[in-house]
């Protein structure tokens, strides 16, 4: 899955849940096999229920959810944690390693935060947060005594999001519209500010970019941006002598009025190409971002991911179900496994009855050919897969006794060069995952492994790909991890992985996560938890700590699990108020939870003897009111 | 959509706004839900839900239909652009005229200085009077309604405003002013009338002759309720569009006279309202169009010769540049354009060229000045594409590009240097908002940038050649009470929203001071000026009693 850089979310596997109900309903027009969404899930924590199956029965598989940005961590440079309180607007400063805190004053609703790199200076700290009231945004400059200078610049209305090029010279104050309910058709977020941060006083640009921008890249050399909107991408020279400006919008597909909410966009980090990946498409376009011309990478079948390796020198794609062109997920067999996947589909089924495959339904008991085309014989399969999960609360389909329908087909990946695949589109790598069942792909920061997974469907197994050259070249064994697989992280040194799991209906636990050793051939660590995850950070230094925030607001549990790799140790670390965010100050070794309280309130953990330290009021007086545990 | 004559010298009434914009939308809903679902190969709700959202396709458009089942054709085309034109400034100056004070203000727009003239009784309808010569020279016209004159005022070196005071004929409520500022014709706009009586032919045209120290009016009777007036170039002659043809006047040494009445159509008792007829700007001819037609006539203005030119299907609209040198045709049933040389299309019919846009649905086109640039859209139905094609010579040259604006057309605005369009939207239907705009990038290939409003768009300027770097557009809504208007800087499409005081009733730009100003509805006078170079707003209030700067 392609990783955006920031943000946390909480309720993050309420809205996977969501979203799982809600694409299983829009995947009714993919017509096709049945049971998909509860379905294929495999070992023995599948069959036991068939609840989560209610709405997975009616279509096709539904597409694959991109899940890792919301898990993603706020602010911190060098040793400081930079918090922002929209209410008093004021921001904290908070050193790690003593836990001192200046306050310092913002505009009115200093609200979104972002971190200015300098890579000369690792240790510098420089933050920038939107003031969403005053339509202004604030500089800050902390010195080695932590004391602190601001500067603001306007910014249009309605900014809610940041890109900082990697140089640190320029940040893009952006409105990302998904995160704006019940926007208007005719509120575009068109308009992005650019500010330079090279001189002394710091200078805004206000551009105005495609409708309804989702993703902003800036090449690594600082000099353009590249925001992805509905009609195509908008380019941006950033340090032209005159000043910012749009130089051309490039389009992406060969119509551009098309439905846009089916790409998906990525730019390469020199910015000379856009991958473009289109729902149910076999194709894989790639785009030249200095004069548009565009060239099409044809796979087996419908590519349901994209990612890219950081160094943009390779891209992997995910063919989940090879030769399934032009009518949706229909044929997968993925219902095979869990009495859920029966139960749901029955219910569909007797919904999708009109759309004509009856009678494979009614043999399939539940699979049903729900969907609209009537791919009959996937949905007996599906069937079958009731009968795998018969024993499971599973009602109607958990009756039907088919015949196995085997393993499911096996899923392709594809490995795509960049930028030889744009002078040769035919000239790449390709492997079978025989077996599985795998849409999603997360790429490890050094691109040597690729960890597969699906969350398409209930399905608990990972696949890690070996994608560095060598004699294990594309080399893979798959993990099963008890739960079903919805979000992967894989660490900086691609040596192991963190996943976000949602637990099966005969679980007692509301959440889990797993320790995926990745470079070596060991066992998994799969933790239950008592509150769904939310938040994850990875210690970029030495990628052997992590932390894991787990929250529930209904049964106030909230905690932050500290991970230890590669021991594999999990300790818990019980939270007072409902966690925000969660980070890495590896510069002080240590991680923090940032948490919703009136007067702020922020838990720090040392990374190497696993203490907590609990801020609160910290803009009062820097109070700490909770010590070593 | 076509020209018009000079609709720069009109002061606008907001509420004339208003009530074109509203009737736009009830036609469209009201015709569109009438249609029904078009049985043709166009996919159903194309048009007909109310206020649904056609997105593009030819298919939305019944032509391919069997004839048994064919949907009907979306309504005729709607011209509304001249009801957005803005009122008048003159070098460094805005004039403002009040009719209930019968007094003229003349407002510095660098100084913000204000000079009060008085006028004549119900001072109400103001004209620029240019002088190609000298821009920085200061001349307005204005129309006294009750005491049935004129009142002419210059702005002498020393700052004083002189007045001179012309008898015109009753009635008038429309100006047309020559491109060298020598003749003002002073006619009467039946349109603008309510409930006129059929035997109301506001005939009555009053040409005065501006050229110092010889100011004089003279009274002329034209056909049949004007709809135009324009001038040849060389100022020789004024053309009158009327019911039964185009009224010559010459404009000799020997004083005005109606010289000749030239018949556009073959059946001069035809229904008039369905022609639009536009004048080269040298006055030689005449472009007709009739709806329902496929036709589109040159007539000689010198001798009355018509010269037809059958293109593929009705003609919807039909665009004339700036020079008159090309004039660009719609057939909306075959999404189709005709760009015909003028005048060399009359004595060779081959020369046009002619493209079709596959997938669109067009009735309407606005040419930029150059005629470089043709924006292609329709406003009879509920549709939110814009087609830009390429006009200017070369390998370029009709191609075209299609983009969304999220929200039905309704009228289309090419800035000056044909660099940009600015485009007034009816909300979708679900939307919240009450109007919307775009500005649309039409010579780069960026996106067009869209704004929601929370009040309708009711007037619109852009800053002319040669920089058409600013904009303005001006909302408003009575009910709420929602009074406002956005700052438009085209070269990067930022887009700023100034909230107003009093409703406005027209916008315009003083570019010698590099602001632009939006007149408003208030006892004692208001008027807003923006700095386009730094954003900053000043209202002037009560400026005919003292000038007074209240913000």
């Amino acid at each position: 899955m392609l990783r955006p850089s920031f943000l946390f979310l909480p309720l993050l596997l309420l809205v996977a849940h969501c979203g799982q109900g809600q694409d299983s309903s829009d995947s009714k027009s993919d017509g096709g096999g049945a049971g998909k969404d509860g379905s294929a899930c495999f070992g023995p924590s599948c069959g036991t229920g068939g609840g989560t199956a209610g709405s997975g029965g009616s279509g096709g598989t539904p597409p694959e959810q991109e899940l890792e940005a919301t898990f993603k961590s706020p602010v911190a440079t060098g040793k400081f944690v930079w918090a922002a309180n929209p209410e008093s607007g004021r921001v904290a400063l908070i050193n790690a390693a003593t836990l001192e805190v200046h306050t310092v004053e913002a505009g009115n609703g200093p609200t979104y935060l972002a971190a200015i790199p300098d890579p000369k200076n690792p240790d510098a700290a420089r933050a920038i947060v939107l003031n969403v009231l005053s339509h202004d945004a604030t500089v800050f400059v902390a010195d080695a005594q932590a004391k602190v200078t601001s500067k603001s610049v306007p910014v249009h209305e309605d900014a809610n999001s940041w890109a900082v090029s990697p140089g640190g010279r320029f940040a893009l104050a952006w409105t990302d519209a998904s995160q704006v309910k019940n926007a208007d058709p005719t509120q575009g977020f068109q308009d992005i500010t650019v500010i330079d941060l090279s001189g002394a006083t710091p200078t805004s640009t206000r551009l105005s970019v495609g409708y309804r921008p989702t993703r902003v890249f800036i090449s690594n050399d600082d000099k353009r941006a590249f925001v992805v909107t509905d009609p195509g991408v908008s380019v941006i020279v950033l340090d032209d002598p005159l000043g910012p400006s749009v130089d051309t919008d490039v389009p992406v597909t060969d119509d551009p009025l098309d439905n846009p909410a089916s790409r998906d966009v990525s730019v390469t980090p020199d910015g000379k190409y856009a991958l473009v990946r289109r729902d149910d498409s076999p194709d894989v376009g790639i785009v030249s971002l200095a004069d548009g011309t565009r060239v099409s990478v044809t796979l087996s079948g419908p590519v349901t991911d994209l990612d890219l390796s950081d160094d943009g020198t390779r891209a992997i794609a995910v063919v989940r179900t090879p030769g399934l062109l032009g009518d949706g997920d229909a044929g997968v067999p993925d219902a095979n496994a869990d009495a859920s996947a029966a139960g749901g589909a029955a219910g569909a089924g007797a919904d999708a009855g009109a759309s004509g495959a009856a009678g494979a339904s009614g043999a399939a008991g539940a699979g049903g050919a729900a969907g609209a085309s009537g791919a009959a014989g996937a949905s007996g399969a599906a069937g079958a897969s009731g009968a795998a999960g018969a024993g499971g609360a599973a009602g109607a389909g958990g009756d039907a006794e088919v015949p196995d329908a085997g393993p499911p087909p096996p899923s392709v990946v594809a490995l795509l060069p960049i930028p030889g695949i744009f002078s040769d589109p035919k000239q790449f790598d390709s492997v079978t995952i025989t077996g599985e069942t795998v849409g999603s792909v997360s790429v490890s920061p050094g691109g040597g492994v690729a960890l597969l997974y699906t969350n398409a469907i209930a399905n608990d197994h990972l696949t890690i790909l070996e994608t560095a050259p060598g004699a294990s070249y594309l080399a893979h064994r798959t993990v099963a991890l008890k739960a079903t697989v919805k979000a992967v992280f894989p660490t900086p040194d691609g040596k192991h992985a963190i996943a976000i799991l949602q637990p099966g209906n005969g679980s007692t636990k509301a959440g889990a996560f797993s320790v995926v050793p990745v470079a070596a051939d060991l066992p998994p660590k799969i933790q239950g938890t008592d509150a769904p995850p939310m938040g994850v950070a990875i210690d970029p230094t030495n990628s052997e700590r992590a932390l894991v925030t787990v929250r529930d607001d209904a049964s106030k549990i909230f905690s932050t699990y500290l991970v230890r790799m590669p021991a594999l140790q999990v300790d818990a670390f019980p939270l007072s108020s409902p966690p925000l965010a969660t980070g890495m100050v590896p510069a002080a070794s240590v991680g923090y939870v940032a948490q919703q309280h009136p007067e702020g309130r922020i838990t720090f953990v040392t990374l190497a003897d696993g203490k907590a330290r609990t801020l609160t009021g910290f803009e009062l007086g820097a109070k700490i009111v909770d010590g070593s545990k | 959509m076509s020209a018009h004559a000079s609709p720069s010298t009109k002061l606008l009434a907001a509420s004339l706004i208003s009530i074109s914009f509203g009737l736009l939308r009830c036609g469209a809903s009201s015709s569109d839900s009438g249609a029904g679902a078009p049985s043709g190969s166009g996919g159903a709700g194309a048009y007909a839900g109310a206020g649904g959202l056609a997105t593009g396709g030819g298919g939305n458009y019944g032509g391919a239909a069997g004839a048994a089942d064919a949907a009907p054709p979306p309504p005729p085309e709607k011209e509304v652009e001249s009801s957005f034109r803005s009122p008048v400034a003159t070098g460094k100056f805005v004039w403002t005229a009040n009719p209930s004070s019968g007094r003229v203000a003349l407002i510095d727009a660098t100084t913000y200085e204000v000079k009060i003239a008085d006028a004549g009784f119900g001072p109400t309808y103001i004209a620029a009077i240019p002088d190609p010569k000298n821009p920085d020279s200061n001349e307005a016209i204005v129309l006294n309604v009750l005491s049935h004159d004129a009142t002419l005022f210059r702005v002498q070196t020393d700052g004083s405003v002189t007045a001179k005071t012309l008898g015109t004929h009753k009635g008038a409520n429309a100006w047309a002013v020559s491109p060298g500022g020598k003749w003002a014709i002073a006619w009467t706009d039946a349109t603008q009338v309510q409930n006129a009586d059929p035997t109301d032919g506001f005939q009555d045209i009053t040409v005065i002759s501006l050229e110092p120290g010889k100011e004089a009016s003279t009274i002329l009777s034209v056909g049949y309720r004007p709809t135009r007036l324009a001038f040849a170039s060389d100022e020789s002659h004024a053309f009158a569009v009327t019911e039964p043809g185009v009224s010559v006047v010459s404009l000799d040494a020997l004083g005005p006279s109606v010289s000749a009445l030239i018949e556009v159509s073959d059946d001069p008792l035809e229904n008039p309202a369905s022609r639009d007829v536009t004048i080269t700007p040298d006055g030689a001819y005449a472009l007709v169009r009739r709806d329902g037609s496929s036709d589109v006539a040159l007539v000689s203005l010198a001798n009355g010769d018509k010269t037809k030119i059958t293109l593929s299907g009705e003609v919807t609209d039909l665009d004339l540049s700036d020079d008159g040198t090309r004039a660009v045709a719609v057939v909306r049933q075959n999404a189709e354009i005709d760009v015909m040389a003028v005048p060399g299309v009359v004595t060779d019919p081959s020369l046009v060229d002619k493209t079709t846009v596959s997938g669109e649905l067009f009735g309407s086109v606005s040419l930029s000045p150059d005629a470089s640039v043709a924006l292609l859209y329709t406003n009879a139905v509920s549709n939110d594409h814009l087609t830009i094609v390429d006009l200017l010579a070369g390998a370029d040259y009709l191609t075209h590009r299609t983009v969304a604006l999220k929200a039905p057309v309704f009228a289309v605005f090419p800035a000056a240097d044909a660099a940009h369009a600015v485009v007034l939207q009816t909300p979708l239907t679900g939307s919240t908002k009450a109007g919307a705009f775009s500005v649309v990038p039409t010579t780069k290939l960026l996106s067009p940038k869209i704004t929601g409003t929370d009040a309708a768009p009711n007037s619109v300027a852009i800053e002319p050649a040669p920089k058409s770097e600013h904009a303005l557009v001006t909302v408003r809504d009575d009910t709420k009470k929602i009074f406002g208007v956005y700052l438009i800087r085209l070269a990067n499409l930022q887009v700023d929203y100034v909230k107003l005081a009093s409703p406005p009733l027209a916008t315009g730009i003083v570019t010698a001071a590099h602001k632009g100003y939006v007149a408003q509805q208030h006892p004692d006078g208001r008027i807003t000026f923006v700095d386009f170079a730094d954003g900053s707003v000043r209202t002037l209030t009560g400026f005919e009693l003292a000038a007074k700067v209240v913000d």
